[in-house]
């Protein structure tokens, strides 16, 4: 790695790190793509990150996950002499014995200087490498130590303690510099500690997320949303997921919606939540969460015009795509009742057989199902049997009064 | 005579059967007849064939046998009478007072039970118009004098008990009418009472219990109708199948009836006031309901850019037809979500496609339910106008005049597969420092291994963990100690359906080679210098 990181490097954190908002996302990966094949490491070192989803990098910019190209791309940046590659190859498990032998450094401890002298001068990407040599223990290969290097066991923690605990500070630094994944350790940091060699400090964890997003994080403006809706100050809630899904935080647009479809601490606004999951599925129309309720408000008509079709459409793609049985009720239902598809009696017993809650319609629905011999062979016992747990239910009490018990105890249908 | 269709006996052949097989196997007849009403029932239920209802008043026939058993008793009675009545009473005895008076009075009383039953079952099994059924039937009737003849008044019931009646013993319910011992208009209903009573009685010295099970119905105009059944749960069914029809109706048992049935007139009027705002409620309901559904909703449009709607009408479909017209759009689907029956043919869907090298050409398909995994359309090409006239009859669930259109064979294409995920790999390599440090690898190459096997001998590594990436094969050598130079080397070896772990110890250029060998195949653990052991340490 050069001395200074690159000015193509600098721009692409900018755009890609510290200022998402800046909607220059894919403008900043073509710049890393240029300067990696230009034998930039750093740039190498970045694109690496941005290909390993959303735990490297924000999951909103819509970067590709591509762990095997990741992979090379980091193995070249440690060849191209990148000591942030170096640190983030050791960080990833990718520096393997023969990538090792390719860097052009002494040792690892060479690299590392090089990074954290670059982290003093304030670079908050670089502080936050050095943060996590800290915090994820890669200190001991770095400085080549293991519990064989001390006489006693309370030396190794002592030596420990002392070693990990300089990630706090790193990643404060790092974290008001424009990087919010200093943040997201740094919670863990306080709220779980490090073994028995670092307590947990909780208190010092509260507000993390609520500074993140005041500072203008959209993902932290997510987590404190979250963080206020557990605390039911839905209003507030609303007003950051709102704030993070205009930055283009995925979800937000969700989340909005489901406050205002229930009129949960705020105004009920269906024709309001209803925009805002369109606006989800605007971003990406896969959207599990926003495909059911919006699913949901066309099977209901609650705040669009009641369309049975569109529902099916919409909630048999949450339940395909999504592999999630919450709405198995409504889809069952519209098969059963020939709704926005063709009647399908085998179709809706199949989501009635992945209903994994107990719900009255679905045993009047089974019981029907059964006892009529519709998709399946005629079982007037079992059919009867659902229908009266549902017998409290006007539409079960109609349809046992087809069937009668006969002086056996046995159930058959009444002519 | 007997009907092919069902096997039973119209009536009067039924009656006149009976009572041949009773002239001539007089009591021997009787289970002969049994079985052959509980044919009749079977294939004829509740007189399903002959109309319910007259089936109903000739089953008064009954009537009249008992009404001549009945005269016949008071004939026999009087008899006495009469010849008691010419004898000299001069040396009569009081009992032979009391015998006279009973046959006189027994005769006259006899006399008037025969007669009414006689006149009542030959009414109405001869002249169903005069029947007491036919009678309830038109008093249920907003102007009962104006009620049409009694044919059309029992077919009403008829075709309303035919389509729609649940029968619980002899009464029937349909949508509209409850046929018991007499009939009642369901919206009439304003009370429906449960009597289930053991009523005891003396008689000569002994006390006689009986159940009674009736079903009370009090109507609008406070008539009320009483029906016999046989079975309590057949009268609770009946009740509750009558509560679903009308729900605001007053609901009781036993005696409550004759409360509710004796209710004065301001009573009644407040009760009805209730009813009916109750029963209004419930309209407006239901009306909402209808209001926000905007229809039946039982056919869905589907776009070729994917759109689908079920709030299909006419202008929307002649918009969409427009649109593909105008090159906007190519086409589009219209699926009822209940099959349509039409000419013998069950068809699914009707597809609208335009003719791309005929202008203003619209292909029409109407899509066959599958039979035998074949999916066969019928096929019209036609011009806007024809479409537009299959498309609105469509709309109605009509299938189009199906002349000039040609059978094809469709080909649907197969549904994608949904994508498995791909299995991760399970190989690792795990290296231990000589300090303690250490460090896990998921992607590592050969060169790797063969460093990691190369820094065992050097000393640089302590241990060196290497699973395949089949994730079973596993080696794991550890380098020796001041006490023992020697590598600990552990590994695996599949044994059938098993995993043998083995151990060895042997000097760090073997082990090495063990490392770098075992993940090829070279290696295998298992002999004379391996031992057998239960899991790795």
């Amino acid at each position: 790695m050069a001395a200074v990181l690159s000015d193509e490097v600098k721009q692409a954190l900018q755009d890609i790190y510290y200022n998402v908002r800046t909607g220059r996302g894919k403008e900043a990966f073509a710049l890393l793509e240029k300067a990696s094949a230009a034998g930039d490491g750093d740039a190498s070192c970045i694109l690496a990150r941005c290909l390993c989803g959303h735990q490297y990098v924000w999951g909103w910019h819509g970067f590709p996950e591509d762990d095997e190209r990741a992979t090379k791309l980091l193995h070249k940046s440690v060849e191209q002499g990148s000591a942030l590659g170096v640190l983030v190859a050791l960080r990833s498990g990718e520096l393997t014995p023969s990538v090792q032998k390719k860097m052009p450094f002494e040792s690892l401890q060479q690299a590392f200087e090089q990074v954290e002298a670059l982290a003093k001068e304030g670079d908050a990407f670089c502080q936050y490498i050095v943060g996590n040599s800290y915090f994820w223990w890669d200190f001991l290969r770095i400085q080549n130590k293991g519990k064989d290097s001390f006489p006693s066991q309370a030396e190794f923690k002592a030596y420990l303690k002392g070693e990990i605990s300089k990630c706090e500070d790193w990643f404060w630094k790092a974290f008001r510099g424009g990087i919010y994944f200093a943040a997201n350790n740094l919670n863990q940091y306080y709220t779980k500690g490090d073994e028995d060699i670092i307590a947990p400090q909780p208190e010092k964890a509260e507000g993390l997320f609520k500074m993140g997003a005041e500072m203008g994080y959209p993902l932290h403006q997510y987590f404190y949303a979250q963080e206020l809706e557990e605390a039911e100050n839905f209003a507030e809630a609303a007003r950051w997921y709102k704030e993070s899904a205009e930055a283009g935080n995925g979800g937000g647009w969700y989340k909005v919606g489901t406050i205002y479809f229930d009129g949960k601490g705020v105004e009920q606004d269906e024709a309001y939540a209803v925009s805002c999951f369109e606006k989800e599925l605007a971003r990406d129309s896969e959207h599990i969460g926003s495909n059911n309720l919006l699913g949901k408000a066309y099977f209901y008509g609650r705040g669009v015009p009641q369309d049975y079709a569109k529902a099916y459409q919409l909630l048999t793609l949450a339940h395909d795509k999504g592999n999630t049985n919450w709405g198995v009720y409504y889809l069952a239902k519209c098969c059963f009742k020939g709704w926005g598809t063709p009647q399908d009696y085998g179709k809706a017993l199949q989501y009635l057989n992945e209903m994994d809650w107990n719900h009255w319609e679905k045993d009047y629905m089974l019981g029907v199902i059964y006892a009529r011999g519709l998709g399946v062979a005629e079982d007037i016992p079992k059919g009867v049997a659902h229908l009266q747990k549902a017998a409290s239910h006007t539409e079960a009490k109609e349809e046992l009064l087809n069937y009668k018990k006969t002086l056996f105890g046995k159930w058959v249908r009444r002519k | 005579m007997k009907e092919k269709k069902g096997g039973f006996l119209r009536w009067p052949w039924n009656v006149a059967v009976y009572i041949a097989l009773l002239a001539v196997f007089r009591l021997f007849a009787v289970p002969i007849i049994l079985i052959l009403m509980a044919v009749q029932r079977k294939n004829n239920p509740h007189g399903v064939e002959e109309g319910y209802c007259l089936s109903r008043t000739r089953r008064r026939f009954s009537w009249v046998l008992w009404g001549l058993l009945w005269l016949a008793a008071a004939a026999g009675l009087f008899y006495v009478f009469y010849i008691g009545f010419q004898q000299d009473r001069t040396y009569w005895e009081s009992s032979d007072y009391v015998t006279l008076a009973v046959s006189g009075g027994g005769g006259a009383l006899f006399l008037l039970l025969g007669a009414y039953m006689g006149y009542a079952g030959a009414r109405d099994t001869f002249f169903p118009e005069k029947s007491a059924l036919a009678a309830s039937i038109r008093s249920q009737l907003p102007y009962p004098e104006e009620a049409p003849p009694v044919g059309e008044l029992f077919a009403m019931v008829d075709r309303d008990l035919k389509a729609n009646g649940r029968w619980f013993d002899e009464m029937g319910i349909g949508r509209e009418w409850v046929l018991g011992e007499q009939a009642n208009r369901i919206d009439r209903i304003r009370g429906v009472f449960v009597v289930d009573e053991t009523r005891t009685r003396r008689s000569g010295g002994r006390t006689i219990t009986s159940r009674v099970l009736q079903l009370v119905l009090v109507d609008d105009r406070w008539q009320k109708h009483i029906t016999d059944f046989k079975k309590p749960q057949e009268l609770r069914a009946a009740a509750d199948c009558l509560a679903l029809r009308v729900p605001d109706a007053r609901r009781g048992t036993n005696s409550q009836w004759s409360a509710f049935w004796s209710m004065d007139e301001s009573e009644r009027e407040a009760f009805e006031r209730d009813f009916r705002q109750k029963q209004s409620r419930r309209a407006s309901e239901a009306a909402q309901r209808e209001i926000l559904s905007e229809g039946p909703q039982d056919m869905i449009l589907k776009r070729r850019n994917g759109e689908v709607t079920s709030r299909v009408t006419a202008s929307l479909v002649e918009e969409v037809l427009k649109r593909c017209l105008s090159g906007e759009e190519s086409g589009f689907e219209l699926t009822p979500t209940r099959p349509v029956e039409g000419g013998g043919r069950t068809f699914r869907s009707l597809d609208c496609l335009i003719r791309a090298e005929e202008e203003e050409k619209i292909l029409l398909l109407l899509e066959l339910a599958p039979s035998e995994g074949e999916n066969l359309a019928l096929a019209l090409t036609t011009d806007a106008r024809g479409a537009e006239k299959v498309l609105r009859g469509w709309l109605r669930r009509e299938v189009p005049d199906l002349t000039g259109w040609d059978l094809r064979r469709v080909y649907s294409a197969p549904q994608a597969a949904r994508p498995q995920a791909q299995r991760k790999s399970q190989a690792r390599l795990s290296l231990v420092y000589a300090s303690g440090a250490a460090e896990n690898h998921t992607t590592f190459t050969e060169e790797d291994v063969q460093m990691a096997a190369a820094g065992l001998v050097d000393g640089t590594y302590q241990l060196v963990d290497l699973t395949h990436a089949s994730g079973y094969l596993w080696i794991r050598v550890t380098a020796g100690d001041k006490m023992d130079a020697r590598c600990t080397v552990e590994a695996t070896k599949p044994e059938g359906e098993e995993l043998g772990f083995y151990m060895a110890k042997m000097p760090p250029k073997e082990a090495a080679a063990w490392l770098t060998g075992y993940p090829r195949g070279e290696f295998l653990p298992g002999g004379r210098d391996w031992k057998r052991v239960k899991k790795p340490s």
